[in-house]
Formats: structure tokens, C-alpha cells, sequence
């Protein structure tokens, strides 16, 4: 949060950018509810998702193929769906969490969110920007409080730590790598 | 002024711990603590506090801890290790992956890392014989591992860290984590932790009795939720506001549902935006929206409110009002204000600790955080509890 005045313009670019949002089609795409699962292949696929969470980074401002690495370290069952001018890559991993990863025409990761009553390995989808982001949240809590949820707002990136026990959620996207014309508002909107 | 309230409140502690903690016998329950909004050694603005008092288990041996967070958010009692005095027997719990169990527990804005240990909790005249409480910052399981911090926003092991010296969950659950840490080692949650090096510790499945639980839920009798009714602040903000926290919902005198508060029902544990209600607000629907007491504001997608050049909150230039519309599963309604006033003029002045104007921009959800208690009891119902004829989870207010 050390660039404030970028905060600003940031702020402003994203209302310059509520030109409709993309007007997400209501797929309600998750081919793999957790109904689907059967517990004893869960409890065999949960095993070892500790150990090996740091075996690559992948997701926000990697590239696409980066999903793949997200797809077998979370241990999640993938759906890819195209948007009119972007993909939405769904990751539905076993214990209840929803994780989204949404991927530019540069085939670019531009923006991830999570949410479900437990919450993802966040430095896995955050990638580059983890430790960065955690470092700003650490500053802003201190001068916040509560255990509320946190929103970091830098020029090239914004990350929103949210919800609370039971059922978290947040997101995070790269200003610079929106396609034309998606408000970030909308992240997340295709399943509410 | 403190020591004399906490003197008082140990009083009370002890006259219950020598009627046995059968509880629900003869005349009504002493069932509220006070709550306080105010200056505190942590500086933590719109946090609503009070003191617990822990007992090991069946003993007379007790302490009391001041300032610990009450938050309908989160569920279970978390107490930071420096805040229990050294004399304080804790009886660590054994994990079933062998080692001591500990927890990495997860809030909005962090994670707190420590082991867990059963105590009675007194709360007023209630008493939860043996609950599992989180321990945190304790040395006996090392420092926080990055598998723990890597599911949050930032390390909050300890006092400090936390801006309380525990946090008091007595929101919707009973346990912290439920069936997913009963049949899975690996929901990121709980570990056994054979020697202080906590990059060893291993995930382990824990029983629901393990787990780090709501005490409320295990008092003998007003075990259905809370009620926390907070004063209401005038507009600009004040010094302090008090409270108190209510235990049980329909079970007592005192506690029936208000004729003036509406239940509203929420999503369930399981579905894929748990625990939630909706807010219509601004022509959008907020479907991810709640209410939090550990949330010191009122958390939601206004873009057009300024936000403050050296705060992490809204600095309007004048007073920003509005109405959003909360909308219950049951389809319950009602029109609730809302307004966000310049939190550099409210805090800055260095008096005001209760403000009922305070808030920040997020997107995705909408969270009702404290300055929506100010002024009006706010009912929290226990998942798949009876309470005032409706089943938990519900807010009501």
C-alpha cells in the first residue's frame, strides 16, 4: 500500500471500466458438486495436499498452462468454460472449496477467486504476488483491526482477503491485464 | 475501574464453580457478560471485548483474561498463550496422528497457529465443562509453518498479532471445522506436532470432541446461541459503547425473541456460499452477505466512496448514506440504513473507539460488521439448534 496515489488511479480506472460488465452467460457450470464425490476416493486424494503445496506456483499473471499445476496440486476437478473474451478455468477441489481462475486473450491468468468453508493453499494461486500481498495485509491489519476481511488495492494488483469462519471468499486480479472492458465486480458473478 | 469489574466477574466465577456447573437446577441461569466497546490496551477500534474466565478442567484453579474479542464470525475460544498466566496448568490435547494436536485456524484477515487444550469456560453463571480451546502462539508446536500461513492473509499467533488477547467464536457452528476434520488429515486445519519443529507436523483427522468448539454450544442449558446487544453510538462515533452478550435464545426471561426482530434464515454449511444471506444493495445482489461482530465495519462495493489517503478505510468528504435491503433463505426483508462517514476524522481525534460509521471497500461480499449492532439486539442461532422456534443458523434482528 506504499503507492497511494496509484491506489487512486487504480480506483478510478475501475469505474471508468463499469461499461457493462461482461455480461457473463448463468452457466452454472460445476459439472463436480461435492455431492459427486465418493468419500473414500476423497479421503485417498486429500492425503499429501500439505506436503507437496509448494511443489509449483502457478495462477495470477501466469500463463495458462499454469492451471494444469493448480489443477493437480489442489487436487481439484477442473471445468473449462469460454466467456466472450476471456475462459474461466472452475476448480473444484474436494473439501468444499470453489476456486476460479479467469485467463485473458494473452492467455494470461488475470484474475483468481476462491470460496467455500475452508479455504485454498492461497500462495499456490497468488503465485508471484503471495508473500508481497501478505506483507501489505500484515500493514493494513495492523492499522485496521479486527478479523474482518482485508483489500489491498496497488496499481498492478488488487487482492481482497474475505468472509469469515465457515465460508471464506476473496479474489484477486491484475489492473493491467483485464480484457477490454471486464469490471472486476464481476468476478465471481456467474455463480451468484 | 477494570480491576474492581474483573474482580466482580471472578466473583460470580466462583460462586458457580462451587454450585458444580450442573446447571439448569433451581432459579435461572446467570446468562450475560458485559461487553465493551473502548480504549484498550490494543488500540483495536469498534471491537467489541469482555473478560472469560478459564478453570482447569474440574478444578477451582482459574483465570480470568481480559479483552478477548467477542465474534459472532468464528467459533471457539482462542487465547493468546502470553495472555494465560505461566501458572495455568494446560493440558494439551494428543493428536490421533500422534504429537500434540494443534490448530491452524483461519479469519478473514489472517491465521492463528497454536496447539489445543481442554478447560471449563465460565461465562457468567454458564459453564462449558471441558471445551477444546486453541492455545495460540504456544511454544509447544513451534512457530506458525508456512502451511499454515499459506492459507491466509498474515500471521496473527499472538496477542499482538491478533490485537486481542483471544478471540470468544460464538457464532453459527459448534466446531471449527466439523465432518471435513473428522474424515480427511489433509483439510489444512488441524496437525500433530511431535517435537516444536512445525514444519514436521503432520495433518490429522480430529473428532468433532477435539475440535476447537464453540463453548455455547456446550453449556448444559441456553446452548442454543446469543444474543449481543450493543448500545447505540450518535452519529460521528464515542468513546466507548457497552453491551452485553446474552446466552441462550427463548430459554429464559430474558432472552425471547424481541417482537420487534425478524429471523432470518441463511445457506447452509455445506452449500457452496455457506452461511449466507442476501443484500440487495445499489441494484446488485450481494448474495455472499452476513453479520460479524469481529468485523470492525461495514465492508462492501461502494467505488464511489473515497477511501482515505493514509487508512485502510473510506474517507468520504461528507457524510455517504444509503439503504440496502437484507433478504433472508426464508425470504424474510427489511430496509436497513447504512452510512459511512471520514474515517481519518473519526479516528485521528484518538477518543473515539465506537464508531458507527466506520467502513471499506470489497467486493464479492457484503459484511455487516459491528456498526450494524449498535442500537438493536442481534440474534445468532447455533447450526441445526431449536432456538425461538426456528432451527439455527439464523441471525435475527
Amino acid at each position: 500500500m506504499a503507492d497511494r496515489p496509484n491506489e487512486e488511479g487504480n480506483k478510478k480506472g475501475h469505474v471508468m471500466l463499469t461499461n457493462k460488465r461482461a455480461k457473463v452467460n448463468q452457466l452454472r457450470m460445476h459439472l463436480f458438486p461435492t455431492g459427486l464425490f465418493s468419500r473414500t476416493v476423497t479421503s485417498l486424494a486429500w492425503s499429501g495436499i500439505v506436503l507437496f503445496s509448494h511443489a509449483a506456483h502457478a495462477a495470477l499473471g501466469a500463463v495458462h498452462a499454469s492451471v494444469d499445476s493448480d489443477e493437480r496440486v489442489l487436487r481439484a476437478a477442473r471445468q473449462t468454460v469460454s466467456e466472450r473474451g476471456y475462459t474461466v478455468e472452475h476448480l473444484d477441489l474436494i473439501q468444499g472449496v470453489w476456486v476460479k481462475e479467469y485467463v485473458n486473450g494473452n492467455d494470461i491468468v488475470f484474475a483468481v477467486t476462491w470460496h467455500g468453508r475452508h479455504a485454498p493453499d492461497l500462495t499456490q494461486l497468488l503465485g508471484s504476488y503471495a508473500d508481497r500481498a501478505r506483507t501489505e495485509a500484515r500493514a493494513v491489519r495492523a492499522r485496521q483491526g479486527g478479523v474482518g476481511p482485508i483489500a489491498l488495492n496497488d496499481a498492478d494488483v488488487a487482492v481482497m482477503f474475505g468472509g469469515r469462519m465457515g465460508s471464506y471468499s476473496g479474489r484477486a486480479w491484475l489492473p493491467g491485464q483485464l480484457p477490454a472492458g471486464f469490471n472486476p465486480a464481476s468476478l465471481d458473478r456467474e455463480v451468484q | 475501574m477494570r480491576k474492581s469489574f474483573i474482580a466482580s466477574l471472578m466473583a460470580i466465577t466462583v460462586l458457580c464453580a462451587a454450585c458444580g456447573g450442573g446447571g439448569g437446577g433451581g432459579g435461572p441461569v446467570d446468562n450475560q457478560i458485559t461487553v465493551s466497546v473502548a480504549s484498550n490496551q490494543f488500540s483495536s477500534v469498534n471491537s467489541p471485548l469482555a473478560s472469560v474466565t478459564i478453570c482447569a478442567t474440574g478444578t477451582t484453579n482459574c483465570t480470568t483474561i481480559p479483552n478477548v474479542l467477542v465474534d459472532t464470525g468464528s467459533y471457539g475460544l482462542r487465547l493468546a498463550a502470553s495472555a494465560i498466566p505461566g501458572s495455568f496448568p494446560v493440558t494439551r490435547t494428543t493428536a490421533s496422528a500422534g504429537g500434540t494436536l494443534a490448530e491452524c485456524a483461519l479469519f478473514g484477515s489472517g491465521t492463528t497457529w497454536g496447539s489445543v487444550a481442554n478447560v471449563d469456560v465460565h461465562l457468567a453463571g454458564e459453564m462449558a465443562t471441558s471445551v477444546p480451546i486453541q492455545i495460540v502462539g504456544d511454544s509447544a508446536v513451534g512457530t506458525p509453518p508456512a502451511f499454515c500461513t499459506d492459507q491466509g492473509s498474515g500471521d496473527m499467533s499472538s496477542a499482538t498479532g491478533m490485537g486481542y488477547n483471544g478471540i470468544l467464536g460464538v457464532g453459527l457452528e459448534v466446531q471449527d471445522c466439523g465432518t471435513d476434520c473428522v474424515q480427511s488429515n489433509a483439510v489444512g486445519a488441524y496437525y500433530g506436532c511431535k517435537t516444536t519443529n512445525s514444519a514436521a507436523c503432520q495433518g490429522t483427522t480430529v473428532s468433532l470432541a477435539d475440535q476447537v468448539s464453540n463453548p455455547v454450544a456446550s453449556f448444559p442449558v441456553d446452548n442454543n446461541g446469543t444474543i449481543l446487544t450493543m448500545s447505540s453510538v450518535a452519529p460521528g462515533g464515542a468513546a466507548s459503547a457497552t453491551g452485553t452478550l446474552t446466552f441462550g435464545i427463548g430459554t429464559q426471561p430474558d432472552n425471547a425473541l424481541a417482537s420487534g426482530s425478524t429471523v432470518y434464515t441463511l445457506t447452509g454449511l455445506t452449500t457452496e456460499w455457506p452461511l449466507t444471506f442476501t443484500t440487495h444493495f445499489n441494484g446488485e445482489d450481494y448474495t455472499n452477505s452476513f453479520v460479524d461482530s469481529g468485523s470492525n465495519g461495514l465492508f462492501f462495493n461502494a467505488p464511489t466512496i473515497s477511501t482515505c489517503v493514509d487508512l485502510p478505510f473510506w474517507c468520504p468528504t461528507g457524510l455517504y448514506s444509503s439503504t440496502a435491503t437484507i433478504i433472508g433463505v426464508n425470504n424474510a426483508q427489511s430496509g436497513q440504513a447504512l452510512a459511512i462517514a471520514n474515517a481519518d476524522t473519526m479516528i485521528d481525534d484518538g477518543n473515539d473507539y465506537a464508531m458507527p460509521e466506520l467502513g471499506a471497500e470489497l467486493q464479492g461480499e457484503f459484511d455487516w460488521g459491528l456498526p450494524f449492532f449498535f442500537g438493536r439486539p442481534v440474534y445468532t442461532a447455533i447450526d441445526g439448534r431449536a432456538a425461538g422456534g426456528t432451527n439455527g443458523p439464523y441471525y435475527a434482528f
